[in-house]
């Protein structure tokens, strides 16, 4: 395994990014204000992938735009702390943080098919990342951009170069961005939902490709999704989001076997109850009842409460703190008191 | 290479459609060039004759038509019946003197808009950029005429500027003199072209960089940590050029007529002034070849564009369907 | 023409083909043949899904029967009636009975109305008067499971699933009997998809429409759909009930979708129960 760049060799801690209470609200033109994220703690150690749960419209992206300081003109983020390599990168300037972009936490966005700029080859573009961070010679980068091509996939680098990206499919096209991302080695790779616009047997590809990462490189990587099976497929740890908050987190095995928050085990449940293997009858799916939590109005109390098969009377005014019933597990929800 | 060829021979076929819309339309509209002669009393109506079957007036259309065709083919464009001389030198030497303006004009447009639209698409929002839409709304809504003669009042009105007509080449005055005057005396119409042009061009320069740096692409660029600067020139730039490169077409179109009515105000010796006499004096000749000569630039200008979007943009190189 | 009886397929499309050209310039425009001699048929009340992989000729036939392009050849029998090769005229007294959901709800309806306007839009092309188009938005928007009160809000301030509701809300405006879903589940996550199939399996159940769900993704569709029919490059290679297909797959396209459906369940199974 060759082992990335200076990110293994000198560490006080295993977590390689940890994240203590962050929150962000969006400021909207109309006066109302959106707390898309409150009290969020995470930590990603080195060589993982975590995975973090949820629906559309709870927060993912929001999080992933703030590690890297991409939020719009409109949010805020209010308190909290992200710490990278002993440094808070809400702390840091633009131009340190265009330094950490790309170069030690990359991130992978959802539109393959928009992410690539039409009238540029891909070849150039992905040597536009590389230049920003590394002085190479001109040679030196061509090079590079051929091996990132080989080593994503494709057969024939020296010819892919100089295509563009409407020449490709949307499969190829997802990993020309996976390239770009890598292109500077990473120690984090942040992948917010590589997959969900691919079907079938592009998916399980590029899943195979993310797991080949982290087993070549040692890249850490945070995918970000609302797709169970990828989940299952690629996390050593999953965080499940609900509205802004993380409600539990724990190993992939452990949340699966034995889901602990009354969301997860919804969640769950769906998962099974869709597969193809039960025998083709028609039937309602288990729904979790009222509507996905978004917009405004947050009340105080636990945010899953109104669609809660559990909820109990203090569910609603008071919002449940995180707890350990067990080991490397935490989970914010009442019926796990002290 | 077939795209080209396409092209080509569209160009072509506009340039012999409009000449046959140019006799057409000379021959309807009333009035020849002899009237003012008819009615002279002291004019017997068989030297009218005899003058028309001179000019070969008295030829049907299509023979006139024909005849037209084949000497233009020798670049021979007819003659002027007022100046008594051959078309195509008199519009050349004209002509000279609006391209002198047009390109100076157009130069200096595109030096200052095209920087001027990415640096406001940049700032939207903010406050020169509101004031600037505002101040462009105004400029492109009042028609150009109504500019140029505002500005020549003010001009007069404060004595700002020397004004003279008539040729630009004079007999032993020496370079330097020729070059001061020759720019002094292009001063108003240059900044009257750029003016109105600059409007029009930035609004749409700033709306395609606009339109470009809202996509995903762009996003993406900046969270792969390239600065701002080379994200704005290097990647923004050239896929926001399509449309600027469509209006550079026009601008080039427009090289010999997009100043005609500010020459006749401005008193600038171009194609002009000449045109406009030659269509009141019914100068039929002279009236088509100018035309034709601003239609040559019309269609030549836009065949630029079209090759230079070709070059610019791979996506009609390589035939783009959707690859999915 | 016979009226659709109890035991007559409400949907029936026989030999439906179309091709298109592509690319290429004057004289070597090639034919491309999108959908080859489709044949199937839907019960009334029922649902047929649709599947294959992406250009397999799903969306073309979708397009076929809802009439937004005409088919080549082939006759498709709506409720005893064909409409394959009719007028627009003619049409236009049929559309109103077929409606269809598209993918991306996102694009599908315009951002810069308000839900009742997206709603409404079916209506104000029929000249219902304003109080008529409101009562029945009214009625519609409730029957989503969305609230009334919701209805002048723009649809910029819903979700992709709630617009997704709209766009369903919308093509119940016209009472239909058919309802074609293109890839309506596709982006959507799983708990949205649920909620959407089960909105539209209590609506079948209310008003006894007829569904044809096309759709790549095998997981969701057999569950709601009584028959399968599958496509590859522009010819149904198997057809069934759900059960028959899930269970004794005949053909290899239908055997590669069913092994990968599976497979990434057995991922999930296997990999939730290994250690970690």
């Amino acid at each position: 395994m060759v082992i990335w760049g200076e990110w293994r060799l000198d560490r006080s801690t295993d977590n390689l990014l940890s994240i203590h209470g962050l929150g962000v609200t969006y400021f909207q033109p109309n006066g109302e204000h959106l707390r898309a994220l409150d009290e969020i703690s995470l930590e990603l150690r080195t060589g993982e992938v975590l995975g973090i749960l949820g629906e559309s419209g709870c927060g993912k992206s929001t999080l992933a735009n703030a590690i890297l300081g991409l939020l719009p003109g409109h949010a805020r983020t209010e308190n909290g702390q992200i710490v990278f390599h002993d440094r808070d990168l809400l702390q840091l300037s633009e131009p340190d943080l265009r330094q950490i972009r790309g170069r030690t936490i990359s991130m992978i966005s959802q539109e393959p098919a928009l992410s690539l700029n039409p009238v540029m080859t891909v070849g150039t573009q992905i040597a536009e990342v590389l230049r920003a961070h590394l002085p190479l010679t001109v040679s030196q980068s061509r090079q590079r951009v051929t091996d990132l091509l080989w080593e994503v996939g494709f057969d024939q680098p020296a010819r892919i170069c100089n295509v563009y990206p409407h020449q490709l499919s949307g499969g190829q096209r997802q990993r020309i961005v996976i390239a770009q991302a890598i292109a500077c080695q990473p120690a984090v790779l942040i992948a917010d939902e590589p997959t969900s616009k691919l079907d079938g047997p592009l998916r399980s590809e590029i899943m195979d490709l993310l797991s080949g990462l982290r087993q070549k490189h040692g890249t850490a990587i945070l995918v970000i999704s609302h797709d169970l099976t990828l989940m299952a497929e690629l996390a050593d740890r999953i965080a499940v989001m609900y509205a802004g908050r993380i409600v539990e987190i724990g190993t992939r095995r452990e949340m699966f076997l034995r889901p602990l928050h009354p969301y997860t085990q919804a969640l769950l449940q769906l998962a099974q109850s869709s597969l193809v293997t039960v025998p083709g009858a028609k039937h309602r799916f288990p729904q979790i009842e009222g509507e996905s939590a978004s917009g405004v109005a947050m009340q105080a109390g636990c945010r899953f409460e109104p669609r809660c098969p559990d909820r109990m009377s203090m569910c609603v005014a008071h919002c449940p703190p995180e707890v350990a019933p067990e080991p490397a597990r935490s989970v914010s929800c009442f019926k796990y008191g002290e | 290479m077939r795209y080209l060829g396409r092209t080509l021979l569209r160009a072509i076929l506009l340039l012999a459609g409009i000449s046959i819309l140019c006799f057409l339309f000379t021959e309807m509209a009333p009035g020849s060039f002899f009237d003012e002669l008819r009615l002279n009393p002291q004019v017997s109506p068989e030297t009218i004759a005899n003058l028309r079957s001179r000019y070969g007036l008295d030829q049907p259309l299509i023979v006139r038509y024909g005849r037209w065709v084949k000497s233009a083919a020798r670049a021979d464009f007819g003659y002027s019946i007022a100046y008594n001389a051959p078309v195509a030198p008199l519009l050349w030497g004209r002509a000279k003197n609006t391209l002198l303006l047009t390109a100076t004009g157009m130069l200096l447009t595109w030096l200052i808009s095209l920087p001027l639209g990415v640096w406001l698409a940049a700032r939207r929002g903010r406050m020169l950029d509101q004031a600037f839409s505002i101040a462009s709304s105004f400029v492109v809504s009042i028609p150009e005429v109504v500019i140029a003669v505002a500005l020549l009042a003010i001009v007069v009105r404060w004595r700002l500027l020397p004004l003279s007509a008539g040729p630009l080449h004079g007999e032993g005055i020496s370079l330097r003199t020729h070059v001061q005057d020759l720019a002094t005396r292009m001063l108003l119409p240059v900044t009257i072209l750029v003016f109105v042009e600059s409007a029009i061009i930035v609004r749409h320069v700033r709306a395609s960089v606009l339109e470009v740096l809202g996509t995903p692409f762009v996003q993406a660029a900046h969270s792969f940590g390239i600065c701002r600067a080379r994200v704005l020139f290097r990647h923004v730039l050239p896929a926001a050029a399509s449309p600027a490169i469509s209006l550079f077409g026009f601008s080039l179109a427009g090289l010999v007529s997009g100043s005609l009515l500010i020459e006749v105000i401005c008193g600038w010796p171009g194609l002009g002034p000449l045109i406009l006499e030659a269509t009141l004096s019914r100068d039929l000749y002279l009236v088509i070849g100018g035309i034709m000569l601003s239609a040559l630039f019309m269609v030549g200008g836009n065949l630029i564009a079209d090759l230079m979007l070709l070059a610019a943009d791979p996506r009609i190189r390589t035939g783009a369907l959707d690859a999915d | 023409m016979p009226a659709s009886e109890p035991n007559h397929p409400f949907l029936r499309v026989q030999g439906l083909s179309k091709r298109y050209l592509a690319g290429g310039r004057w004289h070597r425009r090639v034919h491309m043949a999108a959908a080859i001699e489709i044949d199937f048929e839907i019960g009334k009340g029922k649902t047929l899904a649709l599947v294959g992989a992406s250009g397999s000729g799903k969306s073309t036939v979708a397009r076929c029967v809802t009439r937004l392009e005409r088919p080549d050849a082939g006759q498709i029998w709506l409720d005893g009636r064909d409409i394959a090769q009719l007028s627009r005229r003619d049409l236009a007294l049929v559309r109103p009975g077929i409606q269809m959901i598209f993918q991306d709800a996102v694009t599908s309806i315009n951002p810069r109305f308000s839900a009742a306007e997206a709603i409404e839009e079916p209506l104000r092309i029929q000249g219902k008067n304003s109080s008529e188009r409101r009562s029945i938005a009214e009625e519609v928007i409730q029957e989503v499971a969305l609230s009334p009160a919701w209805l002048d809000r723009s649809v910029m301030q819903f979700s992709g699933g709630q617009r997704q509701r709209l766009a369903i809300a919308r093509a119940l405006t016209t009472q239909p009997k058919l309802l074609v879903l293109d890839e309506a589940f596709t982006g959507l996550d799983l708990s949205t998809q649920a909620q959407i199939a089960n909105l539209l399996l209590d609506l079948q159940a209310a008003h006894a429409l007829t569904y044809l769900v096309i759709s790549h993704d095998l997981t969701l569709v057999t569950n709601m759909a009584d028959a399968v029919a599958v496509m590859s490059h522009g010819r149904i290679v198997e057809q069934g009930s759900t059960r028959q297909i899930v269970r004794d797959p005949k053909h290899e396209e239908t055997k590669k979708l069913l092994s990968s459906a599976k497979a990434a369940e057995s991922r999930l199974a296997r990999r939730a129960g290994a250690s970690a």
